[in-house]
């Protein structure tokens, strides 16, 4: 049988530049992570070496049920993406090839971020569609983008998010897909806001149960910008996501929120980098796991406050809950800091439920089951509260609710 | 109603209660008083179900029921609840949904049928008043971030909304000013009735002040070593407990 490599580069639309052709060099020239590469340690291929990688997309489906007040952009599936409703204030492009020696997009070009990273390449060799987003005013309500999980083999798509200086956006990522979508989906995604801009992202993770999933965000956010960041991970079978925040000016702000949780035998690593490289900008962090079943959960959350980045003042905190004795959850938080006057704190725990608070709500007549999930669900009700849209917190507390293991 | 036979009971190893008898009949109001260490709130977390706990004699008998094979919310659905001395702060849970969920469980279990969000309110609306709780609070997490004497106030106002079978009183008192005594008094004398009864337990007399007890008993060195009415506890607060303790080595075997 051949390689997992192999069967990547196999499974790849055919090269139609010269771009993708070189692409596709690299990506068999770098390969992929062995077990000793220390950025992928936690989630070894092992994983995926037993995708058999078929040609095919399921046949076209509804997929997860819509959320409440929400307008839909545009819809990544079957290698393809349609436009939906496009509201003034933003232009939606498809079907761009990416120019990777323009100015305009260097964050795409893997030499440039991380020339290592062979998914990285892979994307570049050939994906099935892209979509570039610009945001050129203050666009009221809230804008989805979903990203449907429907393939049995290799599904690669790239998005491009620009919010121009005082605009903004509430952005809605939406990943979903049947439950029978085995294969693997490799997306990119980068993200710029510009000064003064302001970005709130919500990104709900909800591919089918058996799908593969990896993921690079790479966001940078300009000076006076913000990014409002609240990430759900609920679906998948194996998944990583690595989300990288630069802050590039003063006065930038972050507010992020991760929750995740995991059941049965998931698997998902969460890599985070926050680099102030400027100084005067601020970021504060909590990010929270739960586990249950023989679920493996990996949180490596890294600040880097850069030389001359002074002012900066910087936050990450990770709470992790552990349902079942079979779990497990590695939370790493990291800094590195090179600037002299700044404000920084870390923090993580492991934990498992509150025994007086469960005997507390049993004592009361509520049966051990459901005192149990509604400690689980409180657990993560720190990070749905960050969802201002109260039509839409109460949809993904049910999601979410839906998703919690069983301990 | 509540009948305690010979009960022994053993934490980390260590006995605690040591044969333990009390009948508790429906609409009296029993004060257990005792001092430090001499099994108090065991016998309150034995009697609601808490783990950690090793009955290694005696049974509990709640209207003819075997109370210690059931599990603690099956208990609160046959009538128990217990006033925690400690009540548990819990974040990210809602108290009013809380209460809702813990009301609505105990009826499911009863087959009787659940209430709806705007039958629940109506029925709260009155017993807050009674015990000076603003709707406020309601609408925080349970406990969390509440003074000692909210947190108090909040466990007699869930006991009204329960409406148990048999109140358990665990240190109710401690850590209240005269004021929020009064208050917590009020609501607990509200709920008397012919058909409930109430285990209270402190170690102060003050209390009995104000909730006046049909039987005084003073639980000593894991038994009860003595027991009469109101007046008993006043001669207590007189003597203090050693008074009991001289007391019984000077009985007549």
């Amino acid at each position: 049988m051949s390689t997992l490599a192999e069967r990547l580069h196999a499974a790849l639309p055919a090269a139609h530049d010269g771009i993708e052709a070189m692409a596709r060099q690299r990506f068999l020239e770098v390969g992929l992570p062995r077990p000793k590469t220390e950025a992928w340690r936690y989630s070894p291929m092992r994983a995926l070496e037993k995708l058999e990688l078929a040609h095919d997309f399921l046949s076209a489906n509804a997929g997860a049920a819509g959320l409440p007040g929400v307008v839909t952009l545009a819809r990544f599936a079957g290698g393809g993406v349609e436009q939906a409703v496009i509201p003034p204030g933003i232009e939606l492009g498809g079907g761009l090839d990416f120019d990777i020696d323009a100015d305009t997009a260097p964050a795409l070009d893997p030499a440039a971020t991380d020339p290592t990273n062979a998914f990285l390449w892979l994307n570049l060799a050939g994906a099935h569609a892209t979509l570039n987003l610009d945001v050129r005013e203050r666009v009221v309500g809230i804008h989805r983008l979903v990203v449907h999980h429907d393939t049995l083999g290799l599904a690669q798509y790239r998005m491009r998010v620009r919010v121009q200086a005082g605009a903004s956006l509430t952005l809605l990522l939406h990943h979903e897909g049947p439950a029978n979508a085995t294969g693997l989906l490799n997306l990119l995604s980068v993200i710029d806001i510009d000064e003064g801009g302001e970005l709130t992202l919500i990104r709900v993770q909800e591919v089918g149960a058996a799908a593969h999933l990896v993921e690079r965000s790479e966001i940078s956010v300009s000076g006076g910008g913000t990014l409002t960041l609240a990430g759900f991970e609920l679906g998948a079978l194996w998944s990583r996501h690595d989300l990288l925040v630069t802050l590039e000016g003063a006065e930038g702000r972050l507010e992020l929120a991760g929750l995740v949780a995991l059941g049965e035998r998931q698997h998902h690593d969460t890599r985070l980098q926050i680099t102030h490289a400027a100084g005067q900008a601020q970021s504060e962090t909590v990010w929270k796991s739960i586990a249950g079943g023989r679920a493996r959960g990996v949180f490596g959350g890294r600040i880097e406050v850069a030389a001359g980045a002074d002012g900066t003042d910087a936050r990450l905190r990770t709470a992790n809950l552990l349902l079942s004795p079979h779990a497990e959850i590695d939370a790493r938080p990291e800094l590195v800091i090179e600037a002299d006057e700044v404000q920084c704190a870390h923090g993580a725990t492991v934990g498992q439920i509150d025994e007086r608070a469960l005997f507390y709500l049993r004592s009361r007549g509520i049966p051990e089951s459901e005192a149990r999930r509604m400690l689980t669900l409180a657990f993560g009700g720190e990070v749905l509260s960050r969802i201002a849209d109260e039509a839409l917190r109460e949809a993904l507390a049910a999601r979410v609710a839906a998703h919690l293991p069983q301990g | 109603m509540l009948d305690i036979q010979d009960l022994h009971v053993r934490v980390a190893g260590k006995d605690i209660l040591k044969g333990l008898t009390l009948r508790v009949a429906a609409g009296e109001v029993h004060a257990i008083m005792g001092p430090n260490g001499a099994g108090k709130s065991t016998l309150a977390h034995v009697l609601a179900g808490r783990e950690g706990y090793e009955v290694t004699g005696g049974k509990v008998l709640l209207d003819g029921l075997d109370l210690l094979a059931l599990e603690p919310e099956e208990r609160a659905a046959k009538g128990v609840f217990l006033a925690f001395q400690y009540p548990v702060e819990i974040p990210g849970v809602n108290n009013t949904y809380f209460l809702r969920a813990a009301l609505n469980a105990q009826r499911k279990a009863r087959g009787e049928p659940e209430l709806d969000a705007m039958q629940f309110l109506k029925l709260t609306r009155e017993k807050l008043k009674v015990l000076s709780i603003s709707d406020e609070l309601l609408k925080r997490a349970v406990n969390e971030g509440f003074s000692g004497g909210e947190k108090k106030r909040n466990e007699i106002f869930q006991m009204a909304v329960l409406e148990p079978r048999l109140a358990i009183l665990d240190e109710t008192d401690s850590g209240l000013d005269i004021d929020a005594l009064r208050i917590v008094a009020e609501g607990v004398n509200r709920l008397r009735s012919a058909e409930r009864g109430f285990l209270v337990i402190t170690h102060y007399q003050r209390l009995l002040d104000y909730i006046v007890p049909d039987h005084v008993h003073v639980l000593a060195d894991g038994r009860i070593a003595e027991s009469g009415d109101k007046e008993l506890a006043k001669e207590l607060e007189a003597h203090g407990y050693a008074w009991v303790k001289e007391r019984q080595i000077g009985a007549p075997a």
